[in-house]
């Protein structure tokens, strides 16, 4: 296969654009990550009229993914109006009564942290703007009644780095969709790997935040994040439940209507129950994922044009075939390259290079006469796009957690990388030695859940200083899993 | 942020902004507002017997373009009907990617049988079955046999 001079160029460009802006050599206080990638696109459309290739725009149009993105505006709509109702106040409230019943703190946290996987959303910052503000009181709660600051950071960038990858697994057109379909998977083929695999990064990243001594806490945080004082109306109560009921009912019913629908449905259903206005929808909104996802998805465009997509699979061929990488080297890099470059959203990595990592996947499969490692491949490279956008830089959702919590901007950065570093080769390991979940029996996957909620469940009894057969952890484990198997 | 970068960050973060108008505008344009309710999953890809990537049609029902290439895998025409179609057509002859044009001038006989790899939407419609198997396969139920048969009957959108 040939490679044009003009697609090594474009994909050069690309990955020094994408190295420059994470590592801040272009400012973002000058330009911001969108500017970068709009500019960019620009300078690749020119750099192809200059090479005499045709530019059709409507390819620019082609490369972008709508449903995440409209997606993502009814979930912040929602989010703001559960808000605005008091709901997440009353999760918090709830979450605090819960750590103090059976389920005890670890169960809680298990939970907690498990539950944007549990219903996963198309976009993990729905559930990260949702859930934050609750986890963040009851945490700073927790911290305060045991002594220790240590589990507030524990907790919020557990639920985050969660709720980042959670979108790969979403049924509801989730990354994982676009790798089930362009890789010729049946629909859902990816949830369960990719569920099991994001449960081991959240407890990764949990574990490595409880080591990682650079975090720290801003202790007015831990004084100041409070339940609201007073009694919170009954209506707050009824929005939380309507939230989560509504939510849960979807995932099992699965009805065959746009999730943006029924996500607007239940907003308006929720802005009645707590008289919310229009304003505290308005406010939820959060621009930034949604402008770089839209700025992403034109410079996939860009390479499209340009055809460094069929360079990107030549070079990898090549560093495959005369290099001592191999194509098993070749494959982990690969896997790894959106935690080297974390973007603000994982979709705009899988936009850009999911088609050259099919093709390089079945070269893989062809040449090391293994064709499941073709669906380790790219099961691994969705969950660690889908997980990546935790760990950005450019405002990624590991960015929030750090505004919640008081910190310093990026500092959450490497723990949060290790956490996605051990955690995706589960993905691999279970889709290739398992299958997918269209190809594994029931049974084993049951097994396999319960495996894993157990140990979910002892790692985060000992994580904060229990003994590690301590029930509540375990019950919140199994739970967890039995909620996932279910949904 | 000076003066100058602010204006910059402003005008490309709005201009992201305008450009996601630009699918709802396309889509009642041509007639398949429902077109935007897509979720890009691909899964009606695996659906097709001929092997048209239906999510193609809803490409070109966004982008108001009848000649939107749809990728295609499983169409074997005659090089010369293929050419006389759209030179630019791509095709696989002995498993090398290539486009009409450039078989036919390296002398491969017209009657040479094909692959094509990717087919303008006006033209892959008329190939399609109108089998509404994409649509059973969707998740929700787009009816995007409706866009190929526009396209198959009129050359075009509405």
């Amino acid at each position: 296969m040939a490679v044009s001079l003009l697609g090594a160029l474009s994909l050069g460009w690309f990955f020094v654009l994408m190295l420059a802006s994470v590592q801040q050599w272009i400012p973002q206080r000058a330009l911001t990550f969108q500017s970068v990638l709009l500019i960019g696109a620009l300078l690749l459309l020119g750099l192809a009229l200059l090479f005499g290739v045709q530019v059709h725009v409507p390819v620019l149009l082609t490369a972008t993914t709508l449903n995440p993105i409209t997606a993502t505006i009814a979930g912040f709509l929602l989010a703001g109006a559960v808000e605005a109702a008091g709901g997440f106040a009353a999760a918090g409230t709830i979450l605090v009564r819960l750590s103090k019943g059976f389920f005890g703190l670890s169960g809680t946290i298990v939970l907690l942290v498990n539950s944007p996987t549990i219903f996963a959303m198309p976009c993990g910052r729905v559930w990260a703007a949702a859930l934050l503000p609750a986890a963040l009181v009851f945490g700073a709660a927790l911290a305060r009644r045991h002594g220790n600051p240590v589990l507030l950071p524990i907790i919020l960038f557990g639920l985050v780095a969660n709720a980042a990858a959670s979108c790969g697994p979403s049924p509801l057109g989730g990354i994982g969709m676009m790798g089930e379909g362009m890789g010729g998977f049946l629909q859902g083929s990816f949830a369960k790997p990719q569920q099991f695999a994001i449960m081991a990064i959240t407890l990764a990243t949990m574990v490595a935040m409880g080591l990682w001594h650079g975090i720290g806490t801003n202790s007015e945080v831990v004084k100041n994040s409070r339940m609201p004082e007073g009694k919170l109306p009954k209506t707050a109560y009824y929005a939380f439940f309507f939230y989560v009921l509504s939510l849960a009912a979807m995932f099992v019913l699965k009805p065959p209507v746009p999730i943006q629908t029924i996500l607007l449905g239940i907003t308006m259903t929720v802005m009645i129950m707590g008289r919310v206005g229009l304003n505290d929808l308005i406010a939820g909104l959060i621009l930034h994922p949604i402008t770089a996802m839209i700025a992403g998805f034109i410079m996939a465009g860009a390479l499209v044009i340009t055809g460094a997509f069929d360079a990107l699979v030549w070079i990898l061929n090549v560093l495959a075939l005369h290099t001592p990488l191999g194509h098993i080297g070749v494959s982990i890099l690969l896997v790894y390259v959106p935690i080297i470059l974390p973007m603000p959203c994982g979709r705009v990595m899988v936009a850009a290079l999911l088609p050259g990592v099919i093709m390089f996947g079945k070269e893989v499969a062809e040449m090391t006469n293994h064709p499941e490692a073709f669906t380790g491949l790219v099961v691994a490279f969705i969950l660690s796009c889908a997980a990546s956008c935790v760990s950005s830089p450019l405002g990624g959702i590991g960015a929030i957690a750090e505004g919640n919590l008081g910190i310093k901007q990026g500092i959450a950065t490497k723990p949060l990388q290790l956490g996605i570093l051990l955690g995706v080769p589960v993905a691999s390991l279970i889709a290739t030695s398992l299958g997918v979940s269209a190809q594994v029996a029931w049974v084993q996957e049951l097994f396999a859940s319960l495996g894993l909620g157990l140990f979910f469940g002892a790692a985060t009894n000992l994580l904060l200083g229990e003994p590690f057969y301590r029930l509540g952890g375990f019950a919140g484990g199994l739970l967890s899993v039995g909620l996932m198997w279910i949904m | 942020m000076s003066r100058i970068f602010f204006y910059i960050n402003v005008g490309f973060t709005c201009g992201a902004i305008a450009f996601l108008g630009i699918f709802p505008l396309n889509a009642l344009i041509t007639g398949y507002p429902w077109a935007i309710t897509c979720y890009n999953c691909n899964i009606c890809r695996l659906a097709c017997p001929v092997g048209i990537d239906p999510h193609g049609f809803i490409s070109a029902a966004l982008t108001n373009n009848p000649d939107h290439y749809i990728a295609v895998s499983r169409l074997r025409l005659g090089l010369a009907q293929v050419e006389s179609l759209d030179p630019e057509m791509s095709i696989s002859l002995r498993s090398v990617k290539m486009k009409a044009r450039e078989a036919v001038a390296e002398g491969f006989p017209g009657e040479t049988e094909v692959t094509v790899v990717a087919m303008k939407a006006k033209q892959v419609a008329k190939y399609c079955f109108l089998c509404a198997n994409c649509t059973r396969q969707c998740p929700i139920s787009l009816p995007i046999k409706d866009i190929a048969e526009d396209l198959s009957r009129n050359g075009g959108f509405r």
